[in-house]
């Protein structure tokens, strides 16, 4: 009974000599290991960002009268989001419609024709792909290796983006999260990891994540190291007004649609 | 059959009695005057010239004049030298097709010949005018200019002659087809009113003779080509398609020096006779083939060109001359003159028109030899255009996969034999030249490239249209004016805003609670945005103004109608269109019912052959050839059928707002 009684007092005794420093070997922990486990991204699912390549052919028409076309060529990343190769990008890095809408002062029809999409690798190396859906609310594109590259996706330098379906995260304002990235080419396409807070959490009409500090195009993490959306512009008016990021779940759900329509 | 118009009847009734009131003299001059008027034609041309690496095709009106019973018809090269399709309209509103026999850009002439076989047997006979000597037109003599000025109906002007020998002062200020145009003629300069459109009309004298063809205006004064050359050229036209010309490479320029008559050399083309005769820059030239020359100003130099030009090719000449005060004799063997340039062609598989070196265009170049064909231009967004590096204007094309290409025709063929078959774009090693320097690049020929034009997502749908509820409608309808949000202007049947029970007319302030931002015209798109935020088949509330009661209905949002870029299409690329089917919103837009048919013009093809007809965006082609037309699917069966059968016409009946119309387009088509 004694023994009973006093080890209440022996352990708040340890705890006010300890606890401070036993709370912060054990926060120091967690920091660190979220650190690893964001570092481990980069080991290991960095090849899941990839820069995307389009070669676009614009028509332009005006009051009835249509010019000559013209022809553009525009890069930015995406993420693969599975073994079929299919990849998810910000449409709004390969799409010129607004800006070329924006010169001719909104009068015309602006029409792009996509000529050639390409998959950059690290290597140099190319693969030819087709521009299969896209959602100009949401601001995604979804591309996929043409069907003749189709022996190229299962490499090992190209891989999907790790996706739990049965994964709900909580994400909360000032969670800390990363995104994963790559650099361009004068940087010798270097993977990259970034690191970002939740500002905001929208629920209404639908959920999104506004992360500060993130690459349209990109993935974002939580501190588990898992996979919980795509950065995106959001647009106002047609007009890129600022980033936020889909959740993981949309992109899946676009993403089988995808599938659906073009398989 | 057409009558003479009654403008032209007032026209020349008016002429006429003016003329009775002059005298008897007078009429007999109107009476001739009026046979050869009998004589002239408006002429229809569709031409094309090489642009954007396509052969852009326009319309334009010119004039000519019938030369003799069989239709031979003389008129300029600048009106009809590159026409695809000709159509003549005689002076009694008669139409008839014509073809081109040949056009020479030197002297700007060219000929044509009316189809007279398309004429009715009992159609009368053709009132031909005849040449004039124009050497005997002297400064003062009365002429007559005709023809159709501004595309309107065949006219007459008069005027006095006023210059025997009118020449361009600079000699690059009209050049055709890289021709110098003023190197051999000297206009008949005429105070004659003319216009735009009155080109390759007659001008004529009191006796009804042609004495000049009307080429150019210079400030106030009209300029005709003199009959005397004009008959010589157009008869070797008629005779050949061309007209032969020796070329000896000499460039020369009047010799200012009043004490010594003779021209001066001021320039000799490498590798022509003249130089291989040893002439050089600075030479005196004083005779030509036993003839004397001179030029003491710019307007002596045509008639020294006419004697080289009329040398026989291959001909041995002498000249005889100066060089520093000492007498020289030259010998010399003309050569055959080759046009400053070749028509230009397109081809459509590299996105290219090219043209052959001539001898000059070679020597331009500064290339040994006329191997190689020459880029005129490049389509952008092409397959020439796409290949890394590009092709340029003016590089020379001289191998396709090791092949040697001598000829444009050289390119066809190896291009078809590599595209044979083929279902994808194959690529081509390319070896051409630019600057003189050798590059190699790959250009993927044939077939074009599936141009990826991808889906949209699904998005959610009310099926409703709007206006935004402003201040002032807000103030007016007694909401105040604060109020935010949209009316219903429109619900459309069978859609959730129906089966929601909304109602044209209701006023909606907010969606889940959220107020919809629109008080402005151009917040037009808040509440399409906003909705379109929605997963499909979200359940959503909103806020409903009706009949001063505010309430709520739930409405379960559906998929939204197939977008435009993603309906059924049909590319007519001969006639240069493109057609799809009518969307959902094409049919509210345009009042038409679900039982309604036809296609839309989604794009024309600027200067082809649907837009000469006048085919234009937004229209709706109801009808082809008087059969209607239920989609894409059934259009394109009917015109890959007319394709097979190349008809000389095809008549679109189409829908433009609420105007109908016919359209005729009557193509060219590749065989």
């Amino acid at each position: 009974m004694d023994t009973l009684m006093k080890q209440p007092i022996i352990l708040s005794l340890l705890f006010s000599l300890f606890g401070p420093v036993g709370l912060i070997q054990i926060f120091a922990e967690t920091n660190q290991s979220t650190v690893t486990i964001w570092r481990n991204l980069l080991q290991q699912q960095s090849d899941s960002v990839v820069w995307i390549s389009a070669t676009v052919r614009i028509e332009l028409s005006s009051g009835g009268r249509s010019f000559p076309p013209s022809e553009r060529k525009l890069e930015t990343l995406g993420t693969v989001l599975g073994k079929d190769g299919l990849i998810v990008l910000s449409l709004n890095g390969i799409d010129p419609t607004h800006s070329i809408l924006a010169q001719m002062r909104g009068n015309g029809n602006v029409n792009v024709n996509y000529t050639e999409v390409l998959i950059l690798r690290p290597d140099g190396t190319e693969i030819a792909a087709d521009f299969l859906l896209k959602d100009e609310d949401l601001d995604l594109a979804f591309v996929r290796p043409s069907n003749k590259e189709q022996g190229v996706v299962h490499s090992p330098a190209f891989r999907d983006i790790e996706y739990d379906f049965s994964y709900s995260p909580d994400i909360q304002p000032l969670d800390e999260v990363v995104s994963l990235g790559k650099l361009g080419r004068n940087l010798f396409r270097k993977s990259t990891l970034q690191r970002g807070w939740v500002n905001a959490v929208i629920r209404k009409p639908r959920d999104y994540y506004v992360v500060e500090n993130v690459t349209p195009g990109t993935p974002v993490f939580d501190h588990l190291g898992r996979w919980i959306g795509i950065s995106a512009f959001r647009k106002e008016g047609g007009k890129p007004s600022g980033v936020i990021t889909v959740p993981a779940k949309d992109v899946m759900e676009i993403a089988q649609q995808v599938r659906e329509r073009t398989n | 059959m057409h009558k003479l118009s009654p403008f032209f009847q007032l026209l020349l009734v008016t002429l006429f009695s003016c003329h009775w009131l002059m005298g008897e003299e007078n009429f007999k001059i109107n009476d001739r005057v009026n046979s050869v008027y009998r004589a002239i034609v408006r002429i229809e041309v569709v031409s094309e010239r090489g642009s954007n690496g396509r052969m852009l095709k326009s319309g334009s009106t010119g004039s000519g004049v019938i030369i003799d019973a069989t239709g031979l018809v003389v008129t300029n090269h600048h009106v009809a030298g590159k026409a695809t399709r000709l159509t003549c309209r005689l002076y009694d509103g008669e139409e008839l097709g014509a073809d081109l026999l040949g056009a020479d850009a030197l002297t700007d002439l060219a000929v044509l010949r009316l189809r007279l076989s398309d004429r009715p047997e009992n159609a009368p006979p053709l009132q031909t005018a005849v040449f004039g000597n124009s050497d005997r037109v002297k400064v003062g003599d009365i002429c007559f200019a005709m023809g159709s000025p501004a595309g309107l109906s065949q006219s007459v002007t008069r005027g006095i002659v006023s210059n025997l020998a009118l020449i361009s002062h600079r000699s690059s200020s009209f050049r055709l087809d890289g021709e110098n145009v003023g190197e051999l003629v000297r206009w008949l300069g005429h105070d004659a009113v003319i216009f735009p459109g009155n080109s390759g009309g007659p001008l004529v004298n009191e006796r009804g003779e042609i004495i000049g063809i009307n080429e150019v205006a210079i400030a106030s004064l009209g300029g005709a080509i003199p009959s005397n050359l004009a008959k010589e050229v157009s008869a070797e036209l008629a005779e050949k398609g061309w007209v032969e010309r020796s070329w000896i490479g000499l460039e020369c320029q009047p010799y200012l020096k009043a004490h010594r008559a003779g021209i001066l050399v001021s320039g000799v083309i490498d590798e022509s006779p003249a130089k291989k005769a040893g002439i050089l820059p600075g030479d005196i030239i004083t005779h030509l083939d036993g003839k004397s020359v001179q030029a003491k100003i710019p307007e002596d130099l045509p008639p020294f060109h006419q004697i080289i030009s009329s040398l026989l090719p291959g001909k041995e000449c002498s000249m005889r001359g100066y060089r520093d005060n000492e007498e020289k004799t030259w010998t010399l063997i003309t050569q055959k003159r080759e046009p400053a340039y070749q028509p230009e062609k397109e081809l459509k598989s590299w996105g290219l028109t090219l043209r052959e070196f001539t001898l000059l265009s070679s020597l331009e170049a500064r290339r040994l030899g006329e191997y190689g064909v020459q880029v005129h231009s490049v389509a952008q967004g092409g397959p020439s255009y796409s290949a890394k590096p590009r092709l340029l204007e003016n590089d020379v094309i001289t191998e396709i996969n090791g092949q040697k290409i001598e000829k444009i025709e050289d390119l066809v063929n190896i291009s078809r034999e590599l595209t044979q078959d083929q279902d994808e774009p194959v690529p081509t090693l390319v070896r051409f030249e630019r600057n003189l320097a050798n590059y190699l690049t790959v250009i993927k020929i044939g077939p074009e490239a599936d141009e990826t034009r991808p889906f949209e997502a699904w998005k959610p749908w009310l099926g409703v249209s709007t206006q935004v509820l402003t201040n002032e409608l807000a103030e007016a309808l007694g909401l105040g004016k604060t109020a935010r949000g949209v009316r219903l202007s429109q619900v459309f049947p069978d859609t959730p805003a129906e089966r929601a029970g909304m109602l044209a007319d209701d006023l909606i302030s907010r969606i889940d609670g959220q107020i919809i931002q629109a008080y402005r015209p151009e917040d037009v798109e808040v509440f399409g945005n906003m909705i379109k935020q929605y997963r499909i088949h979200s359940t959503v509330c909103f806020e409903i103004w009706r009949d001063g009661k505010i309430f709520e209905l739930n409405a379960t949002l559906d998929k939204r109608p197939t977008p435009a870029n993603e309906l059924p299409e049909f590319e007519d690329k001969e006639l240069e269109y493109t057609v799809r089917e009518l969307s959902f919103a094409d049919r509210v837009f345009l009042r038409m019912s679900s039982d309604e048919n036809g296609v839309l013009v989604e794009n024309v093809e600027s200067a082809g052959w649907a837009a000469l007809a006048g085919l234009r965006q937004g229209d709706i082609l109801l009808t082809v050839n008087e059969q209607a037309i239920s989609g894409v699917e059934e259009f394109r069966s009917l015109m890959t059928g007319i394709h097979q059968m190349q008809p000389k016409q095809v008549i679109f009946f189409i829908k433009r707002g609420i105007h109908t119309l016919f359209l005729e387009l009557e193509p060219e088509w590749t065989p």
